[in-house]
């Protein structure tokens, strides 16, 4: 992935897939601690024990059709790649907590990308409750779908254009002055 | 680009050397991706291509057995990890290592191809 919000939206479907309504996406991109670190957490179907620790095996997946599994396994390897890592919690019927970080001055960390695309499209998915936390070292930008939906289960297309808005001028004012 | 090019043509270039030899060696080589950002390889490379990449991760395999590519060549002597050379050997994908950079291996590889 070109940016760290490609394997964020990958992630994002695996909850999807996990049958999740409520899924919470935290960012901290720290200066001050050099991480950018990402968690994931969702309410889905969860992994049994036995195969938690073959998830981010890219020769295993849940998938029927195809027993090649990249998502994970792409996360973790330039996650590893650029000085970080990745671990996962889960409980079988209750949920999944996928966190993965990045050394934030590695040189081979990629860009962050455009969270306020990838939290608009996930917003538009009915049934789906999104969290989203964002910290720096200047501040914390939150979002929550259920703010914008309501009682609705869709969101309009002008709506998912305002918070796309709404989110880069949020990030924007918690970005600091340094990279 | 490439006519009727297989695997085994390969062999022609003495840059290269075969990790796992004769494995796929009649596979055709359709094109080539060169890079070593293996969702862009998954996005842009096609059945049949060959990878010229420096990453020698499982991954490549799997990206390699998920796009149907004939052949794997790690530049600047790089060795296949065991458990990349294995899933590739399982999956019919020849790999070989070039002792020339990937920018000199593309370059021999296009006069050998074309």
């Amino acid at each position: 992935m070109k940016e760290i919000s490609l394997h964020i939206l990958v992630l994002i479907n695996n909850c999807l897939a996990a049958k999740a309504t409520e899924i919470e996406v935290e960012i901290l991109d720290s200066v001050s601690e050099n991480i950018v670190r990402i968690t994931i957490t969702d309410n889905g179907c969860g992994i049994l024990p036995k195969d938690l620790d073959k998830v981010t095996d890219c020769c295993y997946t849940l998938r029927k059709e195809r027993n090649i599994g990249l998502g994970l396994a792409l996360a973790k390897q330039n996650a590893e790649r650029s000085g970080g890592g990745l671990r996962i919690e889960s409980v079988y019927q209750k949920g999944t907590k996928v966190e993965f970080w990045f050394e934030k001055n590695h040189i081979d960390r990629q860009p962050l990308g455009s969270m306020a695309s990838v939290v608009s499209i996930v917003s538009s998915q009915p049934s789906i409750d999104l969290f989203y936390r964002h910290s720096t070292d200047w501040g914390e930008y939150v979002f929550d779908s259920r703010d914008w939906k309501g009682d609705c289960e869709y969101l309009s297309a002008k709506q998912l254009l305002q918070i796309q808005k709404e989110i880069e001028q949020g990030l924007e004012s918690i970005k600091g002055n340094k990279i | 680009m490439l006519a009727d090019a297989k695997v085994k043509d390969l062999n022609k270039l003495s840059c290269l050397k075969s990790l796992n030899v004769g494995i796929g060696e009649d596979r055709s080589i359709e094109g080539i991706y060169c890079g070593d950002l293996l969702s862009d390889c998954l996005a842009s490379a096609k059945q049949d291509y060959l990878l010229l990449t420096i990453q020698n991760h499982k991954n490549v395999a799997a990206v390699a057995i998920l796009k149907q590519l004939s052949c794997i060549v790690l530049s600047k002597q790089i060795q296949a990890s065991e458990e990349m050379l294995n899933l590739c050997s399982e999956n019919n994908i020849a790999v070989f290592q070039s002792s020339e950079d990937s920018f000199t291996t593309a370059i021999l590889l296009y006069e050998l191809l074309k």
